[in-house]
């Protein structure tokens, strides 16, 4: 599909957000590059540059996206299990697993947090998990249910980040942190 | 040459408390320091190699601290409690150098050099993890060091001791290890 003829600047975004995405789901890491994107939409480079003022600009919503697509995807394989830890860790796992299988995601959020505008969409992206891991300590009666969350976010996503290193899981990360949500409450 | 270096580091605190350190100009750390304006390329030559010394010397100063606060106590989780506790306090002491070593983690070319010089900080708390009897001790030490960044963030943001989160820290440490019956 092409949609240079005569793309309207909605088409035209969606368009290059599932190009996008498309992109970030191969497991050959390749880059989230202008040309690539242009050429997988089928999009020239000055149509891009007609909608996105900056590659980073494009970046910053396409990583909104992957990102939401994450949190919908969290939403829809927890969506029948009772709020509580269980529920917590298996969102976790998905989180995780969801990273290892886009590496381009990753590396488009280490991209984005040197640029202003990537790093403020990804700290409200951030928040949003943040409020959603409060909302199963609260329910789990954990001390502390806000303080942790924010400590336990910054946890979960140290392990992405070391996993996306690795290009494998981290067990021994990974079990550390489902000890401590499985280890009796004090 | 050792006290230029040193001289350059002090001035360097010292700016931290009037300027972002966007607006870094070697001159005027030159000027603070008493040195001559070439003295910056003389002893660093580049931004890099400044702000990786600086965050050195703001980890030795840490360690010298933890090393007094925790003198005396035996080893076991209320030292490492007390060792991330008294690191958090010097983050909060040194406000204005953590601001500038905290830009300094989110440029492009500092980025991975000072995340580097953590892992020396990893290595000391695997082996004191692993003391406490943690199945994964270097796992552990990477996430806790981790969460204590996010402490340090949050303290920073807020200008004092958040003691929520020092709870929780504490909880990471005393739940994340062994089980106990």
């Amino acid at each position: 599909m092409t949609v240079d003829s005569a793309p309207a600047p909605d088409l035209l975004r969606a368009c290059l957000l599932a190009a996008g995405r498309r992109v970030a789901g191969r497991t050959d890491r390749q880059r989230l590059t202008l040309a690539a994107i242009c050429a997988e939409a089928g999009v020239s480079e000055k149509r891009f540059a007609a909608l996105y003022p900056s590659l980073s600009a494009y970046q910053g919503e396409l990583a909104a996206a992957l990102i939401d697509d994450i949190r919908d995807t969290l939403t829809r394989v927890t969506a029948n299990m009772p709020a509580g830890i269980a529920r917590l860790k298996l969102a976790i796992e998905t989180y995780l697993e969801a990273n290892l299988a886009q590496p381009a995601l990753r590396e488009l959020l280490t991209a984005l947090r040197f640029d202003p505008v990537g790093a403020a969409v990804i700290r409200r992206r951030v928040a949003g998990f943040i409020v959603m891991m409060e909302l199963e300590l609260r329910t789990a009666h954990w001390p502390q249910p806000s303080a942790c969350a924010r400590l336990l976010t910054a946890g979960v996503i140290e392990i992405a980040h070391a996993e996306h290193e690795a290009d494998l899981r981290l067990p021994a990360l990974r079990s550390t942190l489902f000890r401590y949500l499985d280890s009796p409450l004090p | 040459m050792n006290a230029a270096r040193s001289g350059l580091l002090e001035a360097g605190s010292r700016l931290a408390q009037t300027m972002p350190l966007r607006e870094f100009d070697p001159a005027r750390l030159c000027a603070e320091a008493g040195l001559e304006a070439d003295a910056f390329d003389a002893v660093f030559g580049d931004l890099q190699t400044y702000l990786v010394a600086l965050q050195q010397r703001f980890i030795e100063r840490a360690r010298a601290r933890i090393a007094v606060a925790t003198a005396g106590i035996p080893g076991g989780q209320l030292r490492v409690q007390r060792a991330l506790e008294t690191y958090l306090d010097e983050c909060l002491e040194q406000r204005a150098l953590r601001r500038w070593l905290t830009e300094a983690g989110l440029r492009a070319d500092t980025h991975g050099p000072l995340r580097r010089q953590n892992e020396a900080h990893r290595l000391m708390f695997s082996v004191e993890l692993g003391a406490l009897g943690w199945p994964q001790p270097s796992g552990g030490a990477r996430l806790l060091l981790t969460m204590v960044a996010e402490a340090a963030v949050i303290e920073h943001r807020i200008g004092k001791p958040a003691a929520d989160i020092r709870t929780a820290l504490a909880d990471f440490l005393a739940r994340g290890g062994p089980q106990r019956d």
